[in-house]
């Protein structure tokens, strides 16, 4: 076991991120728990507003994928003439001998009365005395192209009147408004990532601030510029990975509840949930990844533009 | 602890090319450094100095003459407003900011005020050159203890600096100066909280540098019995111009706070 454990220490890699991270060095800047404590709650939230934000990115994505696939993947035809049953069992059979058709199959007049109710055709008995429209409701292959307009080319060639709709009119507005949704999702994620960024590096340049006389001492001792920059990077990487790493953990926490809300039986604003698979939990892994990245980097230019001042 | 050390090829070239040298050196503070009701301040004017390698100065004066002025753009933390410095023959102006830093590691410098890193225990303080040059603590820790237990301080090693009397940390200060055998070694009132004996210890570890490794000295300090005793060249400098004495003077107005 001993063996195992130095064997692992002595690994170039773990030696590296030793390294990067400062663990198993004294730290020649002081900490100041004061100040570290406020910084890693703030991030910590930040980053899980992030998770949160990129998760719903996710569930929009997914949603949007879902609405539009739906739409892209069925077609109606609307025959027009001629409308009597054996036709239009006709024009089914010509419809399934389609390239790119799964299936087809006319739409029943109860089913077609369905329809019309929803959009507000409650009018009872009246209802039967309506010339309902004859319509085959086809299934496409997700790979098919240009599918409605072959349709359309041969039910004319055998003697048909229809109308081929794609859906198009819809999708192209679903389409417009999941756009709209994931780049809404996208900007949350980045402003929270921006926002993220300055205050690390805000309380960078204020732990420089206060540190100020050790900093000098280094630099007056020989330090050079990138030995002063690296202690406070792995300072502030180490507090970006632990505060990513609550973040992460808090927006799991509340997924959670949001996800057992919905199983209650509770709000439309916990729905989402229900599409977000197991996998999509990759998302809180990197987080801490990502928080460290970020506050390596805002640490390393306010520790760069400090140490410009000095002589 | 050995402090004998191998002249590089670059000091054996040139032996007797002065290792400091101001040539009409003035410093002026703007208003960003001190606000003097709006006005610069000039705290050095017209300086011309020349160090020799090996040799050992006094650096003396009154409070607000311009010593740590002096001192500063000795140890690189400020530049000249005009003239030129020279430091083991290399013009600082021609010196990119990359290469300061190797530069700085040949000089040791005590500050009056001691400047220890408050958080860092006795021996993580001493070593701190070391880890600034980037060398492993196997490398260097044979060292730190050697010249701790010669300054009287082995056994609080693990204490921090607020712990220890202002004697103490003196000597922990001039210790981290000495630890990496500067070429130049400045030191701002290096003995003015100790007493007599350990004055006198501190002079000799001090003195031991320079005669082993052959470290140019220069010791600022308002103690002219000290200076009268060492019979060693004087840097006299009044309201920011330094006259270069090679004994000590025989009339004591530049000195301090005596003057009498």
């Amino acid at each position: 076991m001993r063996f195992y454990f130095s064997k692992i220490f002595k690994n170039p890699f773990f030696q590296y991120f030793s390294k990067l991270l400062g663990i198993n060095e004294v730290a020649l800047l002081p900490t100041n728990g004061k100040q570290a404590r406020p910084l890693t709650i703030v991030v910590s939230i930040m980053c899980a507003l992030g998770c949160l934000a990129a998760l719903s990115a996710r569930i929009g994505f997914r949603a949007a994928d879902a609405w539009t696939s739906e739409l892209k993947s069925a077609l109606t035809i609307l025959v027009e003439a001629p409308k009597d049953e054996a036709n239009i069992l006709r024009a089914v059979q010509i419809t399934q001998q389609t390239k790119g058709v799964k299936s087809a199959s006319s739409m029943s007049r109860e089913k077609a009365k369905e329809l019309l109710k929803n959009y507000g055709a409650n009018i009872g008995s009246l209802l039967d005395e309506l010339p309902l429209p004859n319509l085959i409701e086809v299934g496409l292959d997700t790979n098919s192209k240009d599918t409605a307009k072959e349709l359309q080319a041969n039910l004319s060639a055998q003697g048909f009147k229809v109308e081929v709709d794609d859906h198009s009119r819809y999708s192209g507005e679903i389409v417009k408004t999941s756009a709209v949704l994931r780049g809404a999702a996208l900007l949350a994620l980045l402003a929270l990532m921006i926002a993220s960024v300055a205050s690390i590096a805000f309380a960078a340049r204020a732990a420089l601030e206060t540190q100020s006389e050790c900093v000098q001492i280094l630099h007056l001792i020989g330090a050079e510029d990138e030995f002063v920059i690296h202690e406070v990077q792995a300072r502030f990487t180490r507090l970006g990975l632990i505060a990513g790493a609550y973040g992460a953990i808090g927006a799991a926490i509340l997924i959670i509840i949001a996800n057992l809300i919905m199983q209650m039986g509770a709000s439309d604003l916990t729905s989402g949930t229900k599409l977000l698979r197991w996998w999509d939990f990759w998302i809180l892994l990197v987080a801490p990844l990502i928080s460290a990245i970020a506050s390596a980097l805002a640490a390393r230019i306010a520790a760069r533009d400090t140490l410009k001042e000095l002589v | 602890m050995n402090i004998k050390n191998q002249q590089s090829p670059q000091d054996k070239k040139n032996p007797n090319k002065p290792w400091v040298k101001f040539e009409n050196v003035c410093l002026t503070y703007n208003q960003n450094q001190r606000k003097d009701n709006g006005q610069r301040t000039l705290a050095l004017d017209n300086v011309n100095l020349s160090l020799k390698r090996g040799g050992v100065y006094y650096l003396t004066g009154p409070s607000g003459a311009g010593k740590s002025s002096l001192l500063k753009l000795m140890y690189l933390a400020l530049r000249p407003t005009s003239g030129k410095v020279e430091l083991f023959g290399r013009d600082i102006d021609n010196l990119s900011r990359n290469e300061l830093p190797e530069l700085r590691r040949e000089i040791g410098v005590v500050f009056q005020d001691f400047r220890l890193l408050p958080h860092l225990n006795l021996f993580d303080n001493l070593a701190v050159p070391f880890r600034t040059r980037g060398q492993e603590p196997h490398e260097y820790e044979n060292d730190v203890i050697d010249l701790l237990g010669w300054i009287g301080l082995s056994h609080k090693v693990n204490q921090l600096p607020e712990t220890l009397s202002g004697g103490e940390q003196q000597r922990v200060a001039i210790a981290r100066a000495v630890i990496c055998k500067p070429r130049l070694l400045i030191a701002d009132e290096p003995t003015g909280n100790v007493d007599p004996q350990m004055g006198d210890l501190l002079i000799d570890l001090i003195m031991k540098l320079n005669q082993y490794r052959g470290s140019t000295i220069v010791i600022a300090t308002h103690d002219h019995e000290m200076v009268k005793r060492a019979g060693r060249p004087v840097l006299a400098i009044e309201a920011g111009k330094l006259t270069q004495y090679e004994t000590p003077p025989t009339h004591l107005r530049f000195f301090g706070r005596d003057k009498t």
